[in-house]
């Protein structure tokens, strides 16, 4: 219980009225840009760097962590309501979101999301607390073999986003592998499908992918069939989750966090790949009501996914903090400002700067706190952005996307790149290719490869090294479950000559 | 509308908190413009903000500011470096990794056309295996490799950078044909470590800060070090002593443009000594555990095309170019 | 399944639809991805996997999907258009509209580098605006201005993002 008590002085250390100041200037930094598209938390934590000169360590951080906390929430709220996910993190968000949005339940979606990261960052930072060795060595002990293994359960995630036509869901899953192999071979360093423009030599940035598909996309595919007619005003609806919300949100946040918080601690585990996961598993685990929302709006399908992201930004900090590991860009960058002050994130930053650290932690709590107590009661506030008349909410739109795009390599050829991938995610919509298989590819395709190769040469060719960790088998087991269960069960109605059971699907 | 009052208040807070607010044009001379050829937040960028610190102090009436051109190991950099012909007012933070890329992703542009004005600061690379390896010294090293290369999983960061070059460095003094080192590159220096904590890989190689904490705290264990002689408060020999006769300094420095008027050129050679003889400069260098190697003029020039020589040639071998 | 757009004018090119040109595009681009990795050097020794082993395999299997798709739209399949609040599905597609925003957006691109941001970031959202439909001139070009400074001061001044300055630069 020693840390207890270090959490309580590290909440005395945080508690002042200057850390307080920075803890809220970081959530509301973290939020604003969590919910301009193209505008991440790694990116402002990277710009903001320099005041490592000027400020306290651990006011820097306490405002950091807010940044970083905040950013993962705000990213959901674009994606609810414009179907334009301000991070990539926030992109599954968007498929069940915007459709609560859009019939009416956007407060009801945001209020879900912003009770869901506080419960999902609150526990675990906890665990972070509490369990950061088992967590480390956990960590740790994931091989090439089992991040294989475990981009291939991911995989399996895409089955459930294929929307009603396999085919066209392959075809999207396929683009997106394609985007993701433009760019230099890690392992090799040899350029593949460059066309030789140097520009695209470190591949397409993930934030184009998301910004482009979905922002750009949305944009032109509202250009092209705009409705004429005055559209009808939204009903934003009871500004407050009804009991049956609370009662269809509380599993799907905590199985988010159980999913989310182990996954931030995995070097590239990052916080796309638990979100996916946490959809699948809550579209599989849907009965009843849920069930026939799912695809139309069902709030497991926000709760989950928002969970799952809070709670890998706190699982991030588990092995920076106690190994000077930093496994998402944010991390990193919050690495290089630890040794601006001539700190070295590790087993010793404990045992040195216990004051830091745990003022620190605490000062997640505070955040946390912040972020719920700012967004709740903003949520019905955000929801009228979709007030904005429509020809300037799309141009604000762009503008915001070419800004965050730009800002990332300060390269037109990244503007370009982002107005094919906003064709192609608009040559989507118009004919109905799913999009989210895409960024599934486009995320997992590379670490699915990269591991694989890893995992070979370092078993010097042999391929029996992908089994021989009981994680990968476990993780091969279970991905095998997820495809084959509702193969065996279709199969199993047909046999018995009964109905299908509720999964009836038109093909 | 509420957006926007949002994020001005949000930025008028960060000012009014950090106190680093604009300052306004004006002042003596032309602004210097120091481009970082990568992302916020690595090395390059490190060393061109804490340059623009220690000119800022040195120098206070001279103005500089610092901007990112990231992409392709600095190379999408050099070229619009390239493109600034007899701009005296700007430089550009490279090193030993540009010199690699250089070759490796063929780009047009090389460090011929650029004006070479000092070198900075050196880091060097160290050699560590899990504490619970069979290796114990660089002799071991050697004759695993020799018996199969292919079972020696060299860990380090992206294919071609310094810690590849490094592995291949070493398997040719140790008599192994460097296209057979068995490199695993990982994307930054976290991916490698987690690696080697996990024992997955035989050998690490990365810059010393990375490792020297995990070294220290007995969870990896220093084979050696690239330095010419021991580094102080690290115990580990250097690569020559373990009979492997490989020398190597992850430098780093400033060019500028080409075509730079001869009193353009001693104007930033002075003003590069300036904020290396301050203060801030001493105190940023101490608190990076940077190894500080001065160098400029012809001295930096000459020094410049020694290593593209060698990281051309080693690259060559180990089959990264066609 | 009322099909209100492209209503064939009946006859000889019933066959073709928008669609099918898409469709084409996800074979044709897993060519690419082959032909495109063919020269890739496999120079240096690679244990396991060499670099073309996972294009060959995301290239050919575009081209597989790729064919079952061209069939599908062939044969009178079609994908079912996203539904957003602000798009009325029924309404044929206004390419005028699309061509105007790329256009708007690749002229932005353009002069960005020379005009700087505030000025090129307000005529982009001045023209995407005007294009989607902003009925008051004067009104629509105050916001673009006001948007284009506030980015501007912003993010360049606050946050100390490198965006063009342009025409302004000094000025502002």
């Amino acid at each position: 219980m020693e840390s207890l008590q270090l959490l309580l002085d590290g909440f005395g250390s945080a508690l002042t009225p200057v850390n307080l100041l920075y803890a809220l200037v970081g959530v509301t930094l973290g939020t604003l840009v969590g919910v301009l598209p193209g505008i991440g938390p790694a990116m402002t934590v990277a710009l903001l760097l320099p005041i490592t000169f000027t400020v306290p360590p651990a006011s820097a951080f306490i405002m950091f962590a807010g940044i970083y906390y905040g950013g993962m929430y705000g990213g959901s709220t674009t994606s609810i309501l414009l179907n334009t996910p301000g991070e990539s993190s926030s992109m599954i968000t968007a498929l069940e979101g915007n459709k609560m949005a859009r019939r009416g339940r956007a407060a009801q979606a945001l209020a879900t999301a912003a009770i869901g990261s506080f419960v999902a960052g609150t526990i675990a930072t906890a665990l972070l607390v509490f369990a950061a060795p088992a967590v480390v060595s956990f960590a740790i002990s994931f091989g090439p073999e089992d991040y294989f293994a475990l981009a291939i359960l991911a995989f399996t995630a895409v089955s459930s986003v294929l929307s009603r036509s396999v085919v066209r869901g392959l075809a999207s899953l396929g683009l997106g592998l394609m985007i993701g192999l433009v760019g230099i071979d890690q392992q090799t360093g040899q350029a593949r499908l460059t066309l030789g423009i140097a520009q695209l030599l470190d591949g397409i940035d993930v934030v184009i992918v998301a910004v482009g598909l979905f922002a750009v996309g949305e944009a032109l595919y509202v250009a092209s069939r705009l409705r004429h007619a005055p559209p009808e005003v939204v009903p934003v609806g009871r500004a407050w989750m009804g009991r049956a919300d609370w009662g269809r949100s509380w599993r799907p946040w905590l199985r988010g966090t159980a999913l989310g918080f182990p996954f931030g601690a995995l070097p590239g585990g990052g916080a796309e790949i638990p979100t996916f996961l946490s959809y699948a598993a809550e579209k599989r685990l849907a009965r009843g009501v849920a069930r026939e929302e799912y695809g139309k709006g069902a709030i497991e399908g926000v709760a989950g996914p928002e969970a799952a992201n809070n709670a890998s930004a706190a699982g991030t900090l588990v092995p920076l903090l106690t190994l000077g590991l930093p496994t998402s860009a944010t991390a990193a960058i919050m690495l290089a400002a630890f040794q601006q002050y001539g700190l070295q994130p590790g087993p010793q930053l404990f045992d040195h700067n216990p004051a830091l650290v745990w003022g620190m932690i605490a000062s997640l709590f505070i955040g946390n706190t912040m972020l719920l107590v700012l967004n709740l009661p903003l949520a019905p506030v955000w929801a009228k952005l979709l007030r904005i008349p429509r020809p300037y909410l799309y141009a604000g739109i762009v503008l915001f996307a070419a800004l965050g795009v730009y800002a990332l390599n300060a390269s037109a050829v990244d503007l370009v790149v982002l107005y094919l991938l906003g064709v192609l995610g608009f040559a989507m919509r118009r004919f109905g290719l799913p999009v989210a298989p895409a960024v599934i590819g486009m995320i997992l395709g590379p670490m699915a490869e990269i591991q694989l190769r890893r995992a070979l040469a370092i078993g010097a060719g042999d391929v029996g090294v992908l089994v021989r960790s009981p994680i990968a088998v476990v993780l091969l087991v279970l991905s095998a479950l997820a495809l084959l269960t509702p193969l065996f069960r279709t199969l199993l109605a047909r046999r018995t000559g009964g109905p299908p059971l509720p999964v009836s699907r038109e093909d | 509308m509420r957006l926007r009052i949002l994020a001005a208040l949000a930025a008028l807070s960060v000012l009014a908190v950090s106190g680093c607010g604009d300052t306004g044009s004006g002042g003596g001379t032309s602004a210097l413009r120091i481009m970082a050829p990568a992302a916020p937040g690595g090395g390059w960028d490190q060393t061109s903000r804490v340059a623009e610190q220690a000119i800022k102090s040195a120098v206070p009436d001279r103005q500089v500011e610092v901007f990112n051109v990231p992409g392709a190991g600095g190379t999408i950099g050099l070229a619009q470096l390239a493109g600034e012909k007899g701009n005296g007012d700007l430089l550009m933070t490279m090193g030993l990794v540009m010199v690699g890329a250089i070759e490796q992703n063929k780009s047009k542009v090389t460090l011929a056309e650029t004006t070479p004005i000092a070198k900075l600061t050196e880091e060097y690379e160290i050699i560590v295996v899990p504490a619970e390896s069979p290796l114990k010294t660089l002799a071991d090293l050697a004759a695993a490799w020799k018996a199969d290369p292919a079972k020696v999983s060299v860990a380090g960061g992206s294919a071609g950078g310094t810690d590849h070059i490094v592995a291949g460095l070493m398997a040719k003094a140790a008599g192994v044909d460097p296209k057979q080192v068995n490199y695993i590159a990982h994307s930054g220096g976290g991916e490698a470590l987690n690696a080697l904590l996990g024992n997955k890989v035989t050998i690490g190689v990365s810059g010393v800060g990375e490792f020297a904490e995990h070294v220290k705290s007995g969870k990896l264990r220093a084979l050696g070090v690239t330095s010419a002689e021991r580094l102080p408060d690290l115990d580990a020999p250097t690569l020559k002593e373990g009979g492997m006769d490989v020398e190597l300094a992850n430098w780093r420095g400033f060019v500028a443009p080409a075509g730079l008027s001869d009193a353009d050129h001693k104007a930033l050679t002075d003003l590069v000594t300036k904020m290396h003889d301050s203060q801030a400069w001493k105190d940023a260098v101490a608190k990076n555990g940077w190894i500080d190697s001065f160098m400029t003029g012809q001295e930096f020039a000459g020094y410049l095309k020694s290593e593209e020589t060698r990281v051309k040639a080693i690259i060559a071998e180990m089959g990264l170019v066609s | 399944m009322s099909a209100p757009d492209e209503a064939a004018p009946a006859g000889k090119r019933r066959w073709w639809r928008p669609e099918l040109g898409l469709a084409l595009v996800v074979p044709a681009l897993g060519v690419l991805v082959v032909l495109g990795t063919l020269d890739v050097s496999t120079a240096a020794s690679q244990l396991g996997l060499g670099p073309r082993f996972f294009p060959m395999l995301v290239g050919g299997s575009m081209i597989l999907v790729g064919l079952f798709y061209v069939a599908d739209v062939l044969r009178g399949g079609r994908g079912d258009p996203e539904e957003s609040e602000d798009v009325d599905v029924d309404a044929p597609s206004d390419w005028r509209s699309v061509g105007l925003v790329s256009g708007v957006f690749l002229a932005f691109v353009a002069v960005l580098d020379v005009l700087g941001w505030i000025i090129a970031a307000s005529l982009l959202f001045f023209g995407l605006a005007t294009v989607l439909g902003a009925e008051h001139r004067l009104r629509t070009a105050g916001i673009a201005v006001v948007m284009g400074v506030s980015t501007y001061l912003l993010f360049v001044k606050g946050l100390g993002v490198t965006l063009p300055g342009g025409l302004l630069r000094g000025v502002i």
